[in-house]
C-alpha cells in the first residue's frame, strides 16, 4: 500500500465529485437539435476555406461552368461526383452538365469545394441525409441546388469546462 | 410512438374503467350469494365502505389481525420486506443517476417527467414482460430455485434489525450476529445460481464469488469485534443506546474503513465486482439468467446491499440518535441516505482489482488490520473511552 495508490484513489472521488455539479452536454437529438450557422466554403480567389458545417452540398447552378474539376478532385477519394446533362440553356455552362452527388460514397471531404475555381459548389450544415432506398442517396443537381430549411434551434455556449447547450 | 408515460395512463384507465365496473359482478354476488352461504351481512357492509374510507379500512384490518400494529403488518410491509424492497428499487434508480452524473452522462431520462422518475416501474414492465429461458442442461429445480433462495436470504436479514426504539418485527439479544450468520449463506446461493446454469462463464464467476466472500467475511466479523467489546452486547438496540454521546465511527475508525471495505465485497461492487466481471466473464454467476429470475437475484442483492447500508449506520453512525428536532425514524433514513451514497460512489469512478490482489487485500490486509483493531478497542474500554 503505497502513498501514490491512495492519493490516485482520493483523486478519482474528487473528479466524480466535481463531475456531478458540471452542466451536461448530451443533447436529446430527435427532440433537440443543434443550431448550425454556417457550412464549409471556399474562396478560390484568397485561397482560405472558412470554419465551417461539412454537410451535404449546395450548387450555384447560374455559377457552374460545367469544368468537372469537382468530378476529378473526387476521383480518387470517394469517386462519388458523376457529371451528368441537364436540361434547359445555361449561359456559363455550354455543355450542359453539373455534378451529381451520390451520398451513399461521399465522405464530406470538402475536397470538391475547394477545387471549384468558380465559387459555386459550398457545404451547408444539413446532415440528415439518410433515405429507405439507396437510389434517393443519389443527389441530381437541381436537387443540390435548393438550400436546405433550417432545422436547429438549440445553441451552443463554450465554457471553461468545454462547452454545454441551453 | 409511444412514451412510457401513456402506456402507464393507459393501464391505469384499464384499471378504473374495471374498478368503476366491477360492482356489477361484486352487489350480485355479496348480497345473493353470501347471505345464502350464511355470512354476515355487516360484514359485506363493512367490507365496502372500507374500500373509500382508510380509516374504517384500518379498523377492519385490525379485527382480522393484519392492522398497522400486527405482526403480520410488520413483516410483510412497514419495517419488513415491503420497505425493504422500496428502499432497494429507490437505491437502483439513484445509483444509475448519481453513477451517470459522475461519469458526465445524463442517465434515464424519458421514462416520467423528472429525471426518468419512473425508471424502475418501466424497468419492472420490460423484465415481467420477458421470456423466462431455462438452459437446455441446466439443472432445473436449482436453476429455478437460486432466485427465491437469493430473495429469501435478503429478506430473513431484516428480522431483527431495528430502525427506531418502537419501530422492529422482532427484538433478540443476539440481533447483531444473527445477520452475520445468514449472510454467510450467501456464498451458498451464488454456488447454486452458478453450477445450476452449467455455464462455463457462470462457474467462474461463482468459484469467484466463493473465494471473495469466504475471504471478506472473517475480517467483518472481526471488525465489529471490538464494538462488542466497548458495549458489552450483542443487541443492536444497546449498542444505538451506547452511541448517545460519541457515534463508533470516533473511536473505532479503522474497524469502520475495514466495515466499509468487506461491505462493497460482499456485495460485488466495484471495485470487487469479480464474480460479475462483464469484460472477462459476460455477467458471471448471474449469466444465464433472464426476466424476472434475473429481477429477483438483483431485488435479492439489492435488499442485503440496504441491510448492510443500514448496520453500518446503527453501529458506526449511531443509529437514530440526533437532535430532537426531527423524529429517531428520519435521522436514521437520513444516515442511511447519506451511507448508500458512500457505497454506490466507487462504482461510478473506481477500476476493477485482479483476483490475486484481491484476496491479498482480504487475507493479509484487512485480517491483520482488524487485529490491530481489536487491540485498540481493548485499550479504549481498559481506559474508559465509552
Amino acid at each position: 500500500m503505497n502513498i501514490k495508490l491512495i492519493t490516485g484513489i482520493l483523486g478519482a472521488f474528487a473528479v466524480g465529485l466535481r463531475n456531478i455539479f458540471k452542466r451536461r452536454m448530451t443533447l436529446r437529438y430527435p427532440e433537440q437539435k443543434l443550431d448550425i450557422e454556417s457550412g464549409y466554403t471556399f474562396d478560390a480567389k484568397s485561397n482560405t476555406g472558412s470554419a465551417g458545417f461539412k454537410g451535404r452540398h449546395i450548387l450555384y447552378t447560374d455559377k457552374c461552368t460545367g469544368c468537372s474539376l469537382c468530378a476529378i478532385a473526387c476521383e480518387n477519394i470517394a469517386d462519388c461526383i458523376d457529371m451528368v446533362q441537364v436540361e434547359g440553356s445555361w449561359p456559363t455552362n455550354p455543355k450542359n452538365i453539373m455534378p451529381q452527388i451520390d451520398y451513399g460514397r461521399c465522405v464530406f471531404c470538402g475536397f470538391c469545394v475547394d477545387a471549384c475555381p468558380f465559387d459555386c459548389l459550398f457545404m451547408t450544415p444539413e446532415y440528415e441525409l439518410s433515405a429507405t432506398d439507396k437510389r434517393k442517396l443519389v443527389h441530381t443537381p437541381f436537387q443540390l441546388a435548393v438550400f436546405p430549411e433550417k432545422k436547429g434551434d438549440v445553441q451552443l455556449i463554450p465554457d471553461d469546462g468545454g462547452a454545454h447547450h441551453d | 410512438m409511444e412514451t412510457f408515460e401513456e402506456f402507464v395512463k393507459r393501464i391505469l384507465t384499464i384499471l378504473f374503467w374495471f374498478l368503476l365496473l366491477s360492482p356489477l359482478v361484486i352487489f350480485p354476488v355479496l348480497f345473493l350469494v353470501v347471505p345464502i352461504l350464511g355470512i354476515d351481512v355487516t360484514t359485506v357492509n363493512e367490507i365496502l365502505t372500507a374500500t373509500i374510507d382508510p380509516l374504517k379500512a384500518i379498523k377492519l384490518a385490525d379485527k382480522y389481525g393484519i392492522g398497522p400494529s400486527s405482526t403480520f403488518f410488520k413483516v410483510a410491509a412497514f419495517p419488513g420486506f415491503t420497505f425493504a424492497a422500496l428502499v432497494a428499487t429507490l437505491t437502483i434508480l439513484y445509483e444509475r443517476k448519481l453513477m451517470a452524473k459522475a461519469q458526465l452522462r445524463v442517465g434515464p431520462l424519458y421514462a416520467g417527467r423528472f429525471e426518468g422518475v419512473l425508471q424502475p416501474i418501466a424497468d419492472l414492465f420490460k423484465l415481467l414482460g420477458k421470456e423466462l429461458v431455462v438452459p437446455e442442461k441446466a439443472d432445473k429445480t436449482f436453476f429455478w430455485a437460486a432466485p427465491i433462495l437469493s430473495l429469501g436470504l435478503g429478506a430473513a436479514l431484516l428480522t431483527v434489525i431495528p430502525l427506531s426504539p418502537t419501530t422492529y418485527i422482532a427484538r433478540s439479544e443476539f440481533s447483531l450476529l444473527i445477520p452475520f450468520a445468514i449472510i454467510g449463506f450467501s456464498p451458498l446461493v451464488v454456488l447454486i445460481a452458478a453450477w445450476a446454469s452449467s455455464n462455463k462463464f457462470a462457474f467462474i464467476g461463482g468459484l469467484r464469488a466463493l473465494h471473495q466472500l469466504a475471504a471478506y467475511e472473517i475480517p467483518m466479523l472481526l471488525s465489529i469485534l471490538g464494538i462488542v467489546i466497548l458495549t458489552g452486547s450483542f443487541d443492536l438496540m444497546k449498542i444505538v443506546e451506547a452511541q448517545k454521546d460519541i457515534w463508533f465511527i470516533f473511536p473505532q475508525f479503522l474497524a469502520a474503513i475495514i466495515f466499509y471495505i468487506t461491505i462493497l465485497s460482499e456485495l460485488e461492487r466495484i471495485p470487487f465486482d469479480l464474480p460479475e466481471a462483464e469484460t472477462e466473464i459476460v455477467s458471471g454467476w448471474l449469466t444465464e439468467y433472464t426476466g424476472m429470475h434475473f429481477g429477483l437475484l438483483q431485488l435479492g442483492v439489492y435488499v442485503k446491499f440496504y441491510v448492510l447500508a443500514l448496520l453500518f449506520t446503527l453501529l458506526f453512525l449511531g443509529g437514530w440518535n440526533g437532535p430532537a428536532f426531527l423524529p429517531p425514524i428520519a435521522w436514521l433514513l437520513l444516515k442511511l441516505f447519506f451511507v448508500i451514497t458512500l457505497i454506490i460512489f466507487p462504482r461510478a469512478v473506481l477500476p476493477r482489482l485482479r483476483i490475486d490482489q484481491l484476496i491479498r487485500i482480504g487475507w493479509a490486509w484487512l485480517i491483520a488490520l482488524s487485529f490491530i483493531n481489536l487491540f485498540i478497542a481493548v485499550i479504549e474500554s481498559s481506559l474508559g473511552v465509552i
